[in-house]
């Protein structure tokens, strides 16, 4: 665990401001990944049989284990969670789109995102909401990648405004900007998929 | 204009319209897209399904809609379990309803229909090896705690592939659903709530088990208000023999566990400071969305005091809660037990005692006694007993205590003086022997008392006179060690060359003369043609010249060279006139015309020497027991002091107060000389005892001390104050005052016996050594020094007393087979020191020894050292009711030291409650007592 935590500690303090090495980010996300599989098993199993998983405090918690705080500042942990907000949203819909094939220990029907997402989703979401969120996800980064990644944070990491705008490096009055107007574009396209 | 510029377009005139207010937002958007149709639809329809304003439009989805699946996993739905009530499982356990879903798994009320007794079970789902071991440990750890406080488990079990653990059955529901329920705890509620936490949570630490998850969720309260801490599912050890590993509830999380580091038992305090101070305003310190931010608060954010929640807080109660939520762990309580010891009320001592912790020597010396201090009656009246006892003490003096009448005995300066002239009168001191630049004074001389046992009946103080060309220093290692570092008879031996010893009666008739002729010196006198002056020798005797006729032949021979010899039979100048008298032998010899052996004392019959074997056998012995007693206390001191256990601090004012003393009684007590080089050695060699001394206190008192502070922390509260410097305290006073009375009432039972030894008839038993009270009035200094010599003796006595009863109840586990065996132990002592089984058996042994248990018991370690210490002073010294003696003073000087110590006991017990008016100062102690509960928890005593 030490271990871990010293070589993710190293890696985000060596990632921020040289974004280019792919290797190191993809060895960072590989580690976030895996932690975050671990944690939500282990939370599942302690937790009753389908019992709500909570994404964002599963990334505060591999940040806690996976990070020495005392050695990051706020750009590296704004970082780790832009990170972590990425891998929990793959883990979330891999998780749900294999659940049909395999049958076993450790699922989950509920999720409950960030506050953020209350207005959206009220408390917590099931599997089909979760596959939508996810498309519509997708189209929103095709039309606008940086508004898909605050949803993002916001989401799956449950960061503030505030945070979301010092992890994407932009003012926080453009992610209002952005975020006001993701939101009311989500809803317009998941009440669309939904009547559909 | 593709998809992605629409987008982006939109989403700008999308924030410029939301900025207007809903009316204005039709025209606004008209004259911003002019006939882009496709953009305004998509910002209206945008604008459609904005959630944040009043009014504008009409969206199709209500602002926060209900999922439909948003109920679906919580309570309802969740509490059916896999049992159904009735069932019966592991034949033995039928369910009688699901109490909740844990951590874990699902926890049930069951019957065990075995034992008839309602219990708990908690089961865990899906079990594989990780989760299985994690319950075991669970049980493991929880199973180490026997407390009220705690809930029990009993233990694990299977059904098939489902385990569960067998636990207690609280009646009741969890301090969080009862705080919900009801806001928060009323005053006394809480105080008792808090009190009996502190003692769970002191219990588990005792046992070495930090609990890690203290949260309101895992405290049960019943029906009765009575607190269980329960799961123990992530306990760990102190030691870290246990593994944990696994977080906490992040809202219930120390900051220094959130940032990884170990846990500690101030980790534990810091979720309790986490739960009372939630018990206390019914609200958490602390709330979050999330666990960073929880991490980010428990690290950065100042709680807010409690009392600006609600207005109705004790402020012990917030001070203690504050300060268990510092964020420095060093800067929180010690323990659970200091938490409680600063909750207004309650007993923590009692409480340490159930839990089986121990409390640290400084919530000792601050924990409040029931009845701390005496009213005012009883101290007059403990007073006046005391008076008594001393007015008895007195008044037997004289008939108890075999000191010579002050007739009889003449001051030591007038002896020394006669000495001096019947030297004179025999030629010596005239040339030679003496140093002519002195004016004719010997370099040194020194005098003191010396027992005689020869001279039949009971055993006579005789006075010695040495003088000597030289320095005298004692030169015995042994006595330099452990006894009176002082010049006496035999010591220095008298072998340097014009070395004089004279032994007088207690009215100055020489008994017995040895001069050592400087033979090897050119300027020895020279001889005296007139022949040695037998005549004057016998004078100087007492003999009658007409009784004394000459013996048959010299008996003894003389210790130094001598050309003549003589022997006579006088009779006894001693014996009464006008009485038949007994004979008494006479040896003498003389040098070069001198007399410089004399003797008129009976022959003593040497005890015959003890085989090598039997010594050497006996040394063995001895020292073979202290070193395995010593290395047996360094391996236990050691452990204590890793462990944090001893009491460092009192050990090291102990070790303080041994070598001062020593110093002290050295300076005071020790013969001096004028040689900076002798004077350097004996230092050296007292500063040297005193510090292996030291060394043993210390030993012994990291040792057992912690052992006494679990078992028996009352008998150490006052003794902890007076070692952490607060003589002015109550309690403390209490005990100097019952010590004194104790002491001196043990001293009336010893001039009693005596007394009733006389009357029957019987030889005296543990007789109080005469001589050694006299000598210590041979100066002013020496009986100041004696309070030093006694101090150090009752400090000795008393820690050691109080540590053999506490091995006693170790090795008896009952109190009442320890009490029983110290009173043996201590009988057994003082019948050795009698050497004869009489009275001493019946009043010593058991009267004093008994009431020793009793005083060390009742009014703890403080009041037996002073009994001891007065004990020892009122028979270290010449005590007698003739005041005419020239010892009286030393006498009198006892007794005032006893009653100002007394005294000085009731002014500080009284705290200043007047005795009969207000002659105590009030307003000092006042102020030193609110000083005292002004005090913070946390800082150290």
């Amino acid at each position: 665990m030490s271990q871990l935590q010293e070589r993710v500690t190293e890696l985000l303090s060596g990632l921020v401001g040289r974004p280019a090495e792919r290797p190191r980010a993809e060895e960072l996300m590989a580690a976030v990944y895996d932690e975050l599989r671990r944690l939500a098993r282990g939370y599942l199993r302690r937790e009753r049989q389908g019992h709500t998983l909570e994404p964002t405090a599963l990334v505060h918690e591999a940040y806690l284990r996976l990070v020495d705080q005392t050695r990051v500042d706020w750009q590296g942990r704004t970082h780790f969670f832009a990170v972590g907000a990425q891998m929990m949203r793959r883990l979330l819909v891999d998780h749900a789109r294999r659940h049909d094939r395999k049958k076993r220990g450790g699922d989950f029907r509920q999720v409950t995102l960030g506050e953020a997402a209350a207005p959206l989703f009220g408390q917590s979401l099931g599997r089909d909401e979760l596959l939508g969120l996810e498309g519509a996800l997708d189209k929103l980064a095709a039309l606008d990648e940086r508004q898909a990644r605050i949803v993002e944070l916001r989401f799956f990491a449950g960061l503030t405004v505030d945070e979301a705008a010092a992890a994407l490096g932009v003012s926080k009055r453009t992610v209002e900007a952005d975020w006001t107007h993701a939101r009311a574009w989500l809803r317009r396209e998941l009440s669309a998929a939904g009547e559909t | 204009m593709t998809p992605r510029d629409l987008h982006g377009r939109a989403k700008e005139l999308f924030a410029a319209a939301c900025a207007r207010t809903p009316g204005d937002r039709p025209a606004y958007l008209r004259a911003a897209c002019a006939d882009d149709e496709e953009l305004l639809h998509e910002v209206e329809s945008l604008l459609a399904f904005h959630d944040d304003d009043g009014g504008g439009g009409s969206p199709t989805l209500p602002a926060t809609p209900p999922s439909p699946r948003a109920g679906s996993g919580t309570s309802s739905t969740r509490l059916i379990g896999r049992f159904q009530p009735g069932e019966l499982f592991a034949r033995r356990y039928r369910v009688v309803e699901l109490l909740g879903i844990g951590g874990m798994g699902e926890v049930y009320r069951a019957h065990d229909e075995v034992l008839a007794v309602p219990v708990a079970l908690k089961f865990i789902s899906e079990a594989d090896d990780e989760r299985r071991e994690r319950l075991l440990h669970e049980v493991r750890l929880a199973r180490r705690v026997t407390h009220a406080a705690v809930c029990r488990v009993f233990d694990v079990g299977q059904v098939g592939k489902e385990y569960f653990i067998s636990m207690e059955y609280v009646d009741g529901e969890d301090l969080s659903s009862l705080l919900r329920r009801i806001g928060r705890l009323p005053g006394d509620k809480l105080l008792e709530a808090a009190r009996q936490l502190c003692a769970g949570l002191a219990a588990a630490h005792a046992r070495g088990v930090l609990h890690q998850d203290l949260k309101p969720g895992n405290v049960l309260v019943d029906g009765e208000g009575k607190v269980r801490i329960t799961d123990f599912g992530i306990a760990t050890t102190l030691d870290g023999s246990a593994r944990g590993g696994v977080l906490g509830t992040p809202a219930y999380m120390a900051p220094e566990r959130l940032a990884g580091q170990a846990p500690s038992v101030q980790s534990d305090l810091y979720a309790l400071g986490l739960v009372l101070y939630e018990m206390a305003t019914g609200r958490p310190v602390f709330r979050a969305a999330s666990s960073y931010e929880y991490a980010e608060l428990h690290r950065d954010a100042v709680p807010a005091a409690p009392s600006s929640h609600v207005h109705d807080v004790d402020p012990r109660l917030e001070a203690v809660v504050l300060a268990c939520l510092e964020k420095d762990p060093r800067r929180r309580p010690a323990s659970a037990l200091e938490v409680a010891a600063a909750l207004p009320g309650g007993d923590p001592l009692a409480m340490a005692l159930e839990a089986g912790a121990t409390p640290s020597p400084e919530l000792v010396a601050r924990v409040r006694g029931e009845d701390e201090g005496l009213r005012p009656g009883l101290a007059a009246a403990l007073l006046a007993l005391l008076a008594a006892a001393l007015a008895g003490v007195f008044f037997l003096a004289g008939r108890a205590v075999r000191l010579p009448a002050g007739d009889d005995l003449k001051p030591p300066a007038v002896l020394a003086e006669r000495a001096a002239a019947v030297l004179h009168a025999l030629g010596h001191g005239v040339v030679g022997f003496e140093d002519e630049e002195r004016g004719g004074r010997p370099a040194d001389r020194a005098w003191g008392f010396v027992e005689d046992f020869a001279s039949g009946g009971e055993p006579r103080v005789r006075f010695w006179y040495r003088q000597s060309p030289f320095p005298l220093l004692p030169e015995s290692s042994w006595r330099r060690v452990f006894d009176e570092p002082r010049v006496s008879l035999d010591d220095p031996p008298p072998t340097g060359e014009g070395m004089v010893q004279v032994v007088l009666d207690a009215e100055g008739r020489l008994m017995m003369l040895y001069v050592l002729p400087a033979v090897l010196v050119d300027d020895q006198p020279p001889a005296v043609a007139a022949g040695p002056d037998w005549a004057a020798a016998l004078a100087a005797a007492g003999f009658d010249p007409a009784e004394v006729t000459p013996a048959d032949g010299p008996r003894r021979v003389p210790p130094v060279y001598a050309e003549e010899r003589r022997a006579w039979t006088g009779a006894d100048p001693r014996a009464a006139e006008g009485e038949e008298r007994p004979r008494v032998h006479v040896d003498a010899a003389a040098h070069r015309g001198r007399v410089v052996y004399f003797s008129a004392w009976p022959e003593t019959v040497d005890e015959p020497p003890r085989s090598l074997h039997s010594l050497l056998a006996e040394t063995l012995i001895l020292d073979a027991g202290l070193i395995v007693i010593a290395l047996a206390a360094i391996g236990v001191a050691r452990y204590n002091v890793r462990r944090g256990r001893g009491d460092l601090y009192g050990a090291r004012r102990l070790v303080i107060f041994v070598v001062a003393a020593k110093l002290v009684y050295w300076l005071l007590a020790a013969s001096h000389v004028p040689s900076l080089e002798d004077e350097l050695v004996s230092f050296h060699v007292t500063l040297g005892v005193a510090l292996v001394e030291a060394l043993l206190v210390w030993l012994a008192y990291v040792a057992l001390e912690p052992t006494v502070r679990r078992l028996w922390p009352r008998t150490l509260i006052s003794w902890s104050r007076v070692l952490r410097g607060r003589w002015v305290d109550p309690l403390v006073g209490r005990g100097l005052l019952v010590g004194a009375l104790a002491g001196g009432a043990w001293t009336l039972v010893r001039s009693l016996d005596r007394l009733a030894a006389g009357w029957l008839g019987l030889p005296p038993a543990a007789e109080i050594d005469a001589v050694l009270q006299l000598e210590r009035a041979l100066n002013a200094r020496l009986p100041v020094a004696h309070l030093l010599a006694g101090g150090l003796y009752a400090v000795y006595a008393g820690v050691l007393g109080l540590f053999l009863l506490t091995v006693l109840r170790l090795l008896g586990r009952r109190a009442w087979v320890a009490v029983a065996g110290f009173v043996l132990v201590q009988g057994a002592a003082e019948l050795l020191v009698a050497g004869q089984p009489r009275t001493a058996w019946l009043s010593l042994g058991l009267v004093i020894a008994g009431s020793a248990a009793w005083i060390l018991l009742r009014f703890g370690l403080l009041a037996y050292i002073a009994a001891l210490f007065v004990e020892d002073v009122l028979t270290g010294l010449p005590v007698t009711s003739d005041l005419t003696a020239w010892f009286a003073g030393a006498g009198l000087f006892a007794l005032a030291v006893t009653a100002a110590l007394a005294l000085f006991g009731t002014w500080t017990a009284l705290a200043g409650r007047p005795l009969a008016g207000g002659w105590l100062g009030p307003d000092a102690v006042a102020a030193s007592r609110a000083n005292d509960r002004s005090r913070k928890p946390q800082s150290p005593g």
